[in-house]
């Protein structure tokens, strides 16, 4: 039944590839879950100090979120609603400890930087909430593609974050010196402090632009 | 069962409202002083629109009834025919009450096979997911040994700059000690890795020993991983009391003895007694010969 729908409510917006593109539009974009939908505040303040960190967090979240939306959307019929949430955590949990293992096996250094953050995903409320609001009421494939859909979101937005933190906090990109003695790197940045100042201009430039279009659009 | 329960008490309830009508139009004087009575009427003022159906009439008024007979013979009229009413309406009420507690038990049966049903969905989800992780386990535990391994080295090249491993690592279990020697005069120096249990959990360490003047002393200490919450167990103001110290360290005061972390006693306690183990362990691979001869011989002479 949802299914047949949900391929009508396609047929009529043009397509698959149209519906994708949408999707992939509200995830880094429209619906962006860090400067619009204001999710996952914890990570993205604690882990944007140099770019390899937030690009590692983002990733991670990425995998998780794209394989935890595909699970849920697959078991979706199969989850009474009493204990869906119970079940969203386990298996939000189980596919995290697992991205911890892989982390600690394979980038040791990545883990060792990313510390309690990589177990701290279960927790992130991005995750639970495409789970609830997404992945719950969607087929799998789309649920999957929602996953890196707004996946890749928090992960630009985290690594815009990132690259005025470091670059700017510690006159490095990558690591790489970037400062080239041109100018004296502002410790505040990599601060918790700078992380608010830098996430709330984030946020006004973005509506900014976001309002503009609109405009646009309405004077058309 | 709970909706049984929440009916039962809802009836009493309406009954007294409509008690308090009764007794006021025939048994006022008597009825009146009663305490149940007076409460009934507040309940009543509270509740103006409750619905006095002919089952909420009928019950209290049989309870009425041997009120009305203290009341002494006032009876009227009216009250013979609530009574009346109330006969009836008492056993349609009791079968109604039967019907629910028969009802109860399919809805008891029902919520067993619910509840049934939702643990066991759970169950297959958690073991599902707990096999998942088994295999990722069973995947990176090697690679994850060897990443420690790794950072274990490091920290010996941290705590004994300069030295190269000789020979093979001596372990008593807990702590596993590696002779290193400075290529450069040939000093001898041991580097101890062990796990103490700390606040926050384990504190691996690292702890490099020399020999000064025939007396095994620490040389330098280093943590390698840690999850203490308070105080920085890291910091050289700390760990670099330690330096000089034999064996038998204490906090506090005293000729051996070293000053904790302000509010961080047990991480503190963890460390030293790390450092003291490392020490007993580097006496105890000497003592057994670990090393070849000439460590052995010159802690004993």
């Amino acid at each position: 039944m949802v299914t047949q729908k949900e391929k009508t409510v396609e047929k009529k917006r043009g397509g698959w590839l149209r519906t994708t593109a949408g999707q992939f539009a509200d995830g880094i974009w429209r619906q962006n879950p860090t400067l619009v939908l204001l999710l996952g505040m914890c990570p993205t303040l604690a882990t944007t100090t140099t770019v390899q960190n937030a690009l590692g967090m983002g990733l991670s979240v990425t995998a998780v979120l794209t394989c935890s939306n595909l699970v849920i959307s697959l078991l979706r019929k199969l989850i009474p609603n009493q204990i869906r949430i119970a079940s969203y955590i386990v298996i939000v949990a189980g596919f995290v400890t697992a991205v911890d293992l892989l982390l600690a096996a394979f980038v040791p250094a990545l883990s060792a930087s990313l510390g309690i953050f990589i177990p701290l995903i279960v927790v992130n409320c991005i995750i639970l909430a495409r789970a609830e609001s997404f992945a719950s009421k969607n087929p799998p494939l789309r649920s999957a593609i929602d996953g890196v859909a707004m996946g890749l979101g928090f992960t630009c937005s985290l690594t815009a974050m990132s690259v005025i933190r470091e670059v700017l906090g510690s006159g490095t990109f990558l690591g790489y010196d970037v400062s080239f003695g041109v100018f004296e790197p502002m410790a505040i940045f990599i601060m918790p402090v700078g992380g608010f100042l830098t996430l709330g201009f984030l946020i006004a430039a973005m509506q900014k632009i976001m309002s503009r279009g609109s405009k646009k659009k309405e004077a058309e | 069962m709970t909706d049984e329960i929440k009916r039962i008490d809802e009836k009493p309830k309406k009954g007294r409202t409509v008690l308090s009508d009764t007794a006021a139009t025939t048994a006022a004087p008597t009825a009146a002083p009663e305490k149940p009575d007076t409460k009934a009427g507040a309940d009543n003022r509270t509740k103006p629109g409750s619905k006095n159906g002919t089952t909420g009439k009928a019950k209290p008024v049989s309870k009425a009834k041997p009120r009305g007979g203290s009341g002494g013979g006032a009876k009227t009229e009216k009250t013979e025919k609530t009574e009346k009413t109330a006969k009836s309406a008492k056993a349609a009420e009791t079968a109604k009450s039967e019907k629910v507690a028969n009802a109860a038990n399919p809805k008891m049966q029902e919520m067993r096979k619910t509840v049934l049903r939702l643990a066991g969905t759970l169950f297959v989800i958690t073991s599902a997911v707990a096999l998942m992780l088994g295999g990722v386990n069973a995947l990176t535990e090697k690679r994850i040994e060897q990443n420690a391994e790794e950072r274990r080295i490091a920290a010996m090249a941290e705590v004994l700059p300069g030295y190269e491993a000789a020979g093979e690592s001596w372990s008593d279990g807990v702590s596993t000690v590696t002779q290193m020697t400075l290529p450069e005069d040939g000093s001898v120096a041991w580097c101890v890795s062990l796990v103490s249990a700390g606040f926050g959990g384990d504190i691996e360490m690292s702890v490099a020993v020399e020999q000064v003047e025939g007396v095994l002393v620490v040389k330098k200490v280093a943590i390698v991983s840690h999850a203490e919450t308070m105080g920085d167990p890291t910091s050289e103001e700390f760990l670099g009391q330690y330096a000089g110290h034999p064996a038998g360290i204490t906090l506090g005061s005293g000729e051996n003895s070293i000053d904790a972390m302000t509010g961080a006693t047990v991480s503190s306690e963890a460390i030293t007694l790390g450092v003291n183990t490392a020490l007993e362990a580097v006496q105890e691979a000497l003592a057994l010969g670990a090393f070849g001869d000439n460590g052995g011989s010159e802690v004993q002479g």
